[in-house]
């Protein structure tokens, strides 16, 4: 019974919502709504068992010493400082989001001005970093298909370049020559040569038209955006999407029942 | 053969540093590059352009300061776009530390568009306030000469109560504008309740001076109501003068914009507001009644919606184009971080979205489009330098390899 029960409840609503999201008339269409507004309601609960669970999580932490209970510490502070200037706002000016923006601020926006954002986009910005050191030590053009890849990945670069399109274009040439010697040195001489043939052609061109090439980077960089990104994406969307139907269904018939137990 | 190894494994510190570099530099200096507008953001551009004055245009909110540098250069240009085409804008959203973040860039378009218009504003203002004071010349000429030609004793008390009033009226003006300098909306309620109080002491002062009189001299009165009639038809007309001048130079809360807050459940909302936005969002994030917002008469769904515009540095736009757009027919633009803009280009080519922005280069060259330099403008050669430094050092790593790769095979030999 502990198990029948949830999947009755779940093949009930499932089916229910499925039959109210294509049939709009009356009563089914009032119903959705209702359920609707009864979902949202639910989620706004669902904040509640997640700070309940915080909470908890951090304050045995604390209580017990482990290992860095400082920071559970931390963020317990955070949590409840951030509700305190919330209230004190909210006593002030009847509202914590009194003063949202612009120069004036409530204390809760404050937190959230000077703290929050600055933290979060602090660690946003860490990613430029690891971004350029992980791609340098990754991106090599070891393989054909490598190759094929790191191309087509610093075209695009380029076309959302604003400025130094044409040093990068002739660097990419450069590593095309470069790609291109050491496959005719390594005796795989046809692809050596398209590809040398290809970094001379392109510097040449590039050096003998910049204001074209500065013209054309952006619209390489939409094709290959729109063409082939989007017909492989297209792809992934379209078994996604299968994949998502066969699992609601699979979850609706009781078949999918891992939400119900850990086991 | 060691400096060869060195460049396949340069210490991280270092590259490091040279992105540092890189990007602080750029940024110490005003770059002027003209930009090519690519066909994602042409098509943004022109579904907004092509909205009638007074449309309203949803704005979803779905990012947080962690992608503020690429979306809220999208939302501030976007905001603006909308405020000089007299669009009105709600404001809602699915992150909840996201949210303020839209609230802040609206706020801000509206006040740089009270200050490009202020100006004019305040000429029509004055214009209002000079057409009021030749009436009210006349009218004070007409009770003069009333006094003069009754001998009535009352008009000095007459006058000194009204100047009274008067000025009760505008301490009220001023206290309201010290009250509520960010809120224009706020402060239009107060003042319109002043004129209220005003006019309704006025009345009864009048009733009481009149009723003195009447017995007296009943010509005097009748003068003295026909001037008082004449003088109230141009006070009501130099209010709306007034209400006209700031519907046309100014962007009001409440009136042009409305921030609707946060609600939990993403989907549900966005399925339920196709049936009625109230459902959700009874009151705005100020808990404002949302039906005594002026804005929000007779918005009440998707149909009344012209376009959705989905900031969102997630999945957020592809929800709203399969809940809002597949089952209402809702038009829906997106202002997506660079990541997430491949996505959006099947719906692009199915016609699902009318347009998008991808980045930084997106938000630029939407900035380019309306001719308004802002922070994507300034921050596209910061991105383009750091980008040439990551395809430099890629290229550097690979030639290395190549070189190791062949004194490998040769020492092999």
């Amino acid at each position: 019974m502990k198990r029948t029960l949830p999947l009755i409840i779940t093949f009930l609503a499932g089916v229910f919502v499925v039959v109210t999201f294509f049939i709009p008339r009356e009563p089914f269409g009032s119903l959705e709504q209702r359920m609707l507004v009864w979902y949202s309601i639910l989620g706004g609960f669902t904040l509640l068992l997640g700070i309940d669970s915080l909470i908890k999580h951090h304050t045995r932490k604390v209580a017990r010493r482990e290992k860095d209970w400082f920071y559970s510490l931390v963020t317990l502070f955070g949590l409840f400082g951030t509700l305190a200037a919330g209230i004190v706002t909210w006593a002030k000016y009847g509202t914590p989001l009194e003063l949202a923006s612009l120069n004036e601020v409530g204390g809760f926006f404050w937190v959230y001005k000077w703290i929050m954002v600055p933290l979060q986009g602090t660690m946003f910005a860490l990613l430029a970093f690891f971004i350029a050191s992980a791609a340098y030590r990754a991106f090599r053009a070891r393989t054909f298909d490598a190759t094929l890849l790191l191309i087509a990945a610093i075209l695009v670069m380029i076309g959302r370049l604003s400025m130094g399109v044409v040093p990068a274009t002739l660097v990419l040439a450069v590593l095309l020559v470069a790609a291109g010697i050491h496959r005719l040195l390594i005796r795989k001489p046809v692809f050596g040569a398209v590809l040398a043939a290809l970094g001379v052609g392109l510097g040449v061109l590039v050096l003998a038209f910049p204001q074209d090439a500065i013209r054309l980077a952006p619209q390489v960089q939409e094709w290959l955006m729109s063409v082939p990104q989007t017909a492989a994406r297209r792809g992934i969307l379209i078994g996604v999407t299968l994949g998502t139907i066969a699992m609601s269904i699979r979850i609706i018939l009781g078949i999918e029942r891992t939400y119900i137990s850990s086991t | 053969m060691k400096f060869l190894k060195w460049l396949t494994n340069i210490d991280r510190r270092i590259i490091f540093l040279l992105m540092i570099g890189v990007v602080l530099v750029p940024m110490l200096f005003t770059i002027p590059i003209p930009f090519e507008v690519g066909e994602p953001v042409r098509k943004a551009f022109n579904a907004i352009d092509t909205l009638k004055p007074g449309s309203v245009i949803m704005f979803s909110v779905d990012y947080d300061a962690t992608s503020y540098p690429e979306c809220q250069p999208m939302i501030v240009a976007i905001t603006n776009h909308a405020f000089r085409k007299d669009l009105r804008i709600i404001l809602l959203g699915h992150i909840p530390t996201g949210l303020p973040l839209g609230q802040e860039a609206v706020e801000r378009g509206a006040a740089e568009y009270n200050q490009n218009h202020e100006a004019e504003y305040q000429q029509a203002v004055e214009h209002a306030g000079e057409e009021l004071d030749k009436y009210t010349a006349g009218y004070q000429e007409a009770l003069k000469t009333a006094a003069a030609e009754f001998n009535q004793e009352y008009t000095l008390q007459h006058q000194e109560t009204l100047d009274s009033l008067v000025f009760h009226y505008l301490e009220e003006v001023d206290s309201a504008a010290i009250k509520f300098q960010k809120h224009i909306f706020e402060y239009w309620k107060a003042v319109q309740y002043a004129g209220e109080e005003f006019n309704r002491h006025a009345a009864e002062y009048q009733k009481i001076l009149k009723g003195d009189v009447r017995e007296q001299n009943p010509g005097y009165v009748r003068i003295l109501e026909r001037a008082a009639a004449e003088y109230n038809k141009h006070i009501t007309e130099y209010q709306e003068a007034l209400e006209h001048a700031a519907d046309q130079y100014l962007k009001r809360y409440g009136i042009d914009f409305v921030n609707l807050g946060y609600r939990p459940g993403m989907v549900p909302i966005i399925v339920g507001m196709g049936r009625e936005i109230r459902d959700f969002y009874r009151q705005d994030y100020q808990n404002i009644n949302v039906d005594s917002l002026p804005m929000m008469v007779g918005v009440h769904n998707y149909d009344d919606v012209a376009i959705l515009a989905s900031f969102a540095h997630g999945i957020q736009v592809e929800t709203w184009i399969a809940f809002a757009g597949a089952r209402f027919g809702q038009q829906i633009i997106g202002g997506v971080t660079g990541v997430v803009a491949p996505d959006l280009y099947p719906y692009l080519q199915s016609g699902q979205l009318a347009g998008f922005l991808g980045g930084l280069k997106g938000a630029s060259e939407y900035e380019s489009l309306i001719e308004r330099k802002g922070l994507a403008t300034r921050g596209m050669p910061a991105q383009s330098t750091a980008h040439i430094l990551v395809i430099i050092l890629i290229v550097i790593g690979s030639i290395a390899e190549f070189a190791m790769d062949l004194a490998e095979r040769r020492r092999r030999r």
